[in-house]
């Protein structure tokens, strides 16, 4: 909103320097600012890709409770921050050992042999498991260490026991637990080989290892060919949702949904109904119908049950899980589902803050920092006690140390006030008082959220932090801003000339040579 | 690889070895959600917290961004923390953030306490409004330890303190209310818990051998993988690499029950100075982790130290900040409860040096806690098939007498923190902030009441507390947050 006049001047002041857009600028090093690589790494699984990669091997088997990292901007799974440590390493060594006294306790199946407990059940074994695991051959090396743990403990304890030790060891090795994205030996920028690419290919679209066809290619090693790389973006795009319910879920910071659907007395079951809805929305309009940005904000039927229809107050069209219309005047687009809208609620109060500051702070990429000041009384003294909303909005705005955030959040929270914080349409508030939700931002006037949602979706600056978060959140790193970082620059570009389309952001940063590229 | 087969003869080779393991698969494929049962221990230290200093921090010192962080990206060791002793604990703990001893305020009948102060130290378990006299009964409200050991089988309830005796402060309610008095000797605590002629009969067989057998596996791939990074990637394996190995030095403790009613311990109650605190403190912790083993117990509680004798004076590190040598304190009768307590909210000139001493103070008691979990961590549960500690199958509420906010001795902010349980019903290794700090909501600490009913499968509970408040929607319910 407020920048999208001033991105056109900066882009061209950038361009005038050299930092975007000019690879023959970069540095060979990778440390250029305006085009720099992530260094050689490795990554850690995370719970959901642990227990993804645990069900391919082993169908059934426990699901076990690991430590997430900490996250960055709210996105989780943050390369340089997933670690086993002193503090968690115990997890690990529990969530192995669970699954390790589980498979064996199955005997032949799991193992993929006829005969449980024999040598020979132990060669088929490690005929498939550690590759499986390691999402590559293993070395002749390592199968020999894992068949020594399996020799060293059998005579101790039997081979149902030692057959489990092989399991847990396989779970434990770095091998397994870490993607790694280091490439050949040596210094400077180096691709990083077509093991590592097939398996960030797979986890960024699917938390999993690596299918057949990437299997294929990269021991073809035709993963260095960015088209090739493209291809599979498109063919694994259609099992992509979870990647961007979960992107949408962080970024907008949905994880209060169910403690404030609590609090604002919401029944449970129609809270998880509602996260049910708000991945139905994400997966139908982003996947199914590969719809753009714009749809995403915009689109006025949903798909929910009865329970979450009656809530919005319109027609189901029968039972279960069904596609129906939402009132346009009152709902369009994620941030007017009831999801957004209760995780950002609170009960008997206003919630321009909160639902201000979701979209200015989080989903504008505008860093705040919050005052040291006693709010309840610094408000007290702006506003009288009979104040309404919109009044207290504006003497926040008008106020020299509050206005600063305030005069741009608050307003996009009043448009957000027809929605009490439950979520629920309200034209008036529990005092009687009427909600005033009209509002005016650069001049533009919304009279209603869905609108104001709309504006939300054309914003340059809006669309600049969606790419830049969404960059971190594939790369697990920061991706850079559009107007400070080519890669970033080129994939921006890529989204907004398809019109916003999601396949084609993802399509510019996987095609991209800084994917592939670690810095030693 | 050096596996001594002398270790496990108690069970006479491979084969029987093999059908032990094929008891344990069994059991635990029947038990969905893995573990042993799980036992409840509340802890108690006095002198309230300041909060800004007791949760964790990002790196770069600020408050975490978000209300539901993983620890692990977050730090206990900055400036004045007072949880720094319980780093190596992060995947084993809970912080919870804007926890409040609400019913205090509520005053809905005759013959409450409805002001802040020392109040809330028989509130915290039994849920209810305090008594006018402030030591009297909580009539008819039996704390959580009493009501859960009323409904679990085992054959003691177990009231331990660090020093502290007598009814006020006390911990433990009976079905009336009334005071439990706590046993402040481990060797009497001992006897309580454990007949003399108890007797657990054998161990079972002894994996630890092969446990670091599958440890020391991975240490070769993890330094190989080591030497193609560099700077924090490196560091980044290297400390994953210490870290298994000292798992597999420590092994897997023999943790069966192997205690006999004649193992009385020799350490008694008698607190002669501030370096037997946590010795004592350790000691009543190994009694209830054993108890806990053995069958003999599955809930107990354990307060460590009152007001008063006036230890936390006596810490080095406090001393060290020269708190006491501020010109308004007399170091010879310097009292680290209204001396430092008190005054520490005054926010005078004097308040970071207040702030050093009083910190100080408080990440003793840290310390104290930190070597109840490690006590429990050191004991295999005989009960869990999965081989899991006391730790992992016991549910630890920590807690302090009150909350700061703005004041002493404030019904606010009441630090809580839940360890242990093995992170089965219970969400283990994150910091939970349950309010806006700054604002005036509140959050009953009822709800945290009932999150431990839960986690010990009392599942109907959905209200744990004071008669006059069950009816109240605020009060009712588990903490979603803090469930798994």
């Amino acid at each position: 909103m407020r920048h999208t006049k001033y991105l056109p001047i900066l882009l061209a002041l950038a361009g005038c320097i050299g930092n975007i857009g000019d690879p023959s600028d970069a540095k060979l090093d990778g440390t250029d600012s305006g085009d720099p690589r992530l260094d050689a790494r490795v990554w850690r699984l995370t719970p959901t890709q642990y227990n993804n990669e645990v069900q391919r091997f082993f169908p059934g088997a426990p699901t076990v409770n690991l430590p997430e990292g900490s996250s960055e901007y709210g996105l989780s799974n943050i390369a340089l921050a997933a670690r086993i440590d002193q503090g968690n390493a115990s997890q690990f060594v529990e969530a192995a050992r669970t699954i390790g006294v589980w498979v064996s306790a199955q005997g032949a199946t799991p193992a993929r042999c006829t005969t449980f407990g024999t040598p020979e059940c132990l060669d088929t074994f490690l005929g498939w498991f550690p590759a499986a695991a390691y999402r590559r051959a293993p070395t002749t090396e390592e199968v020999t260490a894992l068949r020594a743990v399996y020799d060293d403990t059998a005579p101790m304890y039997g081979a149902p026991w030692a057959f489990s030790a092989v399991v847990r060891s396989v779970l434990l090795s770095p091998q397994f637990l870490y993607r790694s994205e280091i490439g050949p030996a040596g210094a400077g920028v180096v691709e990083m080989d077509d093991d590592e690419i097939a398996s960030l290919l797979s986890f960024t679209l699917t938390d999993l290892g690596p299918d057949d066809a990437l299997l294929a290619d990269a021991k073809a090693k035709r993963l260095h060919d960015p088209e090739v790389r493209v291809g599979h973006v498109r063919r694994l795009m259609s099992g992509a949702a979870p990647i961007f319910q979960r992107f949408f879920w962080e970024w907008l910071k949905l994880s209060t949904l169910q403690s404030q659907g609590n609090e604002t007395g919401l029944d449970p079951a129609l809270v998880a109904a509602l996260h049910d809805e708000f991945n139905a929305y994400v997966a139908n309009i982003v996947v199914k119908d590969k719809g753009t940005l714009a749809d995403l904000l915009t689109t006025s039927h949903t798909w929910a049950t009865p329970e979450v229809a009656s809530y919005y107050g319109v027609s189901h069209p029968g039972s279960g899980v069904a596609e129906f219309e939402l009132d346009p005047a009152q709902r369009g687009g994620l941030l007017t589902l009831g999801a957004w809208l209760v995780a950002h609620g609170k009960k008997g109060r206003d919630n321009v803050v909160r639902r201000g500051m979701g979209v200015f702070r989080d989903a504008m990429c505008n860093d705040i920092t919050p005052l040291n000041v006693d709010l309840e009384a610094a408000q007290a003294k702006l506003v009288g006690p009979d104040a309404t909303i919109k009044e207290i909005a504006a003497a926040r705005s008008a106020d020299a140390t509050c206005g600063g955030c305030h005069r741009t959040s608050d307003p996009v929270g009043l448009a957000f006030e027809n929605f009490a914080g439950d979520g629920k349409w309200q034209t008036v508030y529990p005092n009687g008082k009427p909600v005033e939700a009209s509002v005016v931002l650069d001049g533009v006037s919304y009279d209603t959220a869905p609108k104001l949602e709309a504006g939300l979706a054309a914003d340059v600056s809006f669309q600049q932090c969606f790419v830049q978060r969404f960059g971190h959140f594939v790369m697990g790193a920061d991706f850079g801003s559009p107007i400070k970082v080519r890669a970033s620059t080129e994939a921006f570009d890529a989204f907004t000339n398809s019109g916003g389309s999601f396949e084609e952001l993802l399509v510019a940063i996987v095609r991209d040579r800084s994917f592939i590229e670690r810095k030693k | 690889m050096n596996i001594s087969r002398r270790r496990f003869g108690l069970i006479g080779g491979a084969a029987a070895a093999a059908t032990l393991l094929g008891m344990q698969l069994g059991r635990r494929t029947a038990r969905a959600a893995g573990g042993g049962p799980i036992r409840f221990l509340a802890v108690r230290t006095p002198h309230g917290v300041d909060r800004d200093l007791w949760i964790p921090r990002n790196m770069d010192g600020s408050e975490p961004g978000t209300n539901d962080e993983s620890l692990e990206g977050l730090t206990f060791e900055y400036k004045n923390s007072i949880l720094d002793k319980l780093t190596p604990w992060k995947d084993q703990i809970t912080v919870l953030d804007g926890l409040d001893t609400q019913c205090t305020k509520e005053n809905t009948r005759g013959g409450l306490y409805p002001f802040h102060g020392h109040n809330e130290q028989g509130t915290l378990l039994t849920g209810a409004q305090g008594p006018a006299d402030r030591e009297g009964n909580f009539d008819n409200h039996p704390s959580l330890d009493f009501f859960l050991h009323g409904q679990m089988s085992a054959p003691v309830l177990l009231t331990a303190s660090v020093s502290g005796a007598g009814t006020w402060k006390c911990m433990s309610f009976d079905s009336a209310g009334i005071p439990r008095e706590a046993e402040t000797s481990p060797s009497e605590l001992f006897k309580q818990a454990f007949p003399a002629d108890f007797d657990p009969g054998q161990p079972m067989v002894d994996y630890s051998a092969g446990e670091n057998r599958i440890l020391d596996h991975g240490q070769s791939a993890l330094t190989a993988l080591e030497a193609r990074l560099a700077g924090v990637e490196k560091e980044k394996v290297t400390k994953h690499r210490e870290a298994m190995k000292k798992l597999s030095q420590t092994g897997t403790p023999m943790g069966q029950c192997t205690t006999k009613g004649t193992d009385v311990p020799s350490v008694g109650g008698n607190i002669g100075d501030y370096t037997m605190v946590e010795p004592v403190t350790r000691a009543h912790a190994a009694v209830i982790a054993q108890a806990f083993a053995c069958g003999r117990s599955v809930c107990a509680t354990l307060r460590i130290l009152d007001d008063y004798p006036n230890f936390y004076s006596d810490v080095p590190e406090v001393q060290a900040s020269g708190v006491l040598s501020l010109p308004q304190y007399d170091p010879a009768t310097f009292r680290f409860h209204e001396n430092l307590v008190h005054d520490y909210w005054a926010n005078g000139a004097d308040i970071e040096v207040q702030r050093a001493g009083y910190s100080a103070g408080q990440r003793w008691a840290a310390g104290h806690f930190a070597a109840v979990l490690d006590e429990l961590s050191k004991v295999i549960d005989p009960m869990d098939p999965t081989g899991g500690t006391m730790l992992d199958n016991t549910i630890v509420f920590w807690h302090n007498e009150f909350g700061h906010d703005g004041h002493d001795n404030q019904h606010t902010r009441h630090p809580a923190i839940i360890a242990g349980g093995g992170n089965r019903t219970l969400r283990l290794g994150r910091y939970l902030r349950l309010r806006d700090i700054q604002s005036g909501d509140r959050v009953p600490h009822n709800k945290l009441l009932t999150s431990i009913c839960h986690a010990m499968g009392q599942t109907d509970i959905e209200f744990f507390g004071d008669r006059d408040l069950k009816d109240r929607p605020e009060y009712q319910g588990p903490l979603v947050p803090l469930m798994v």
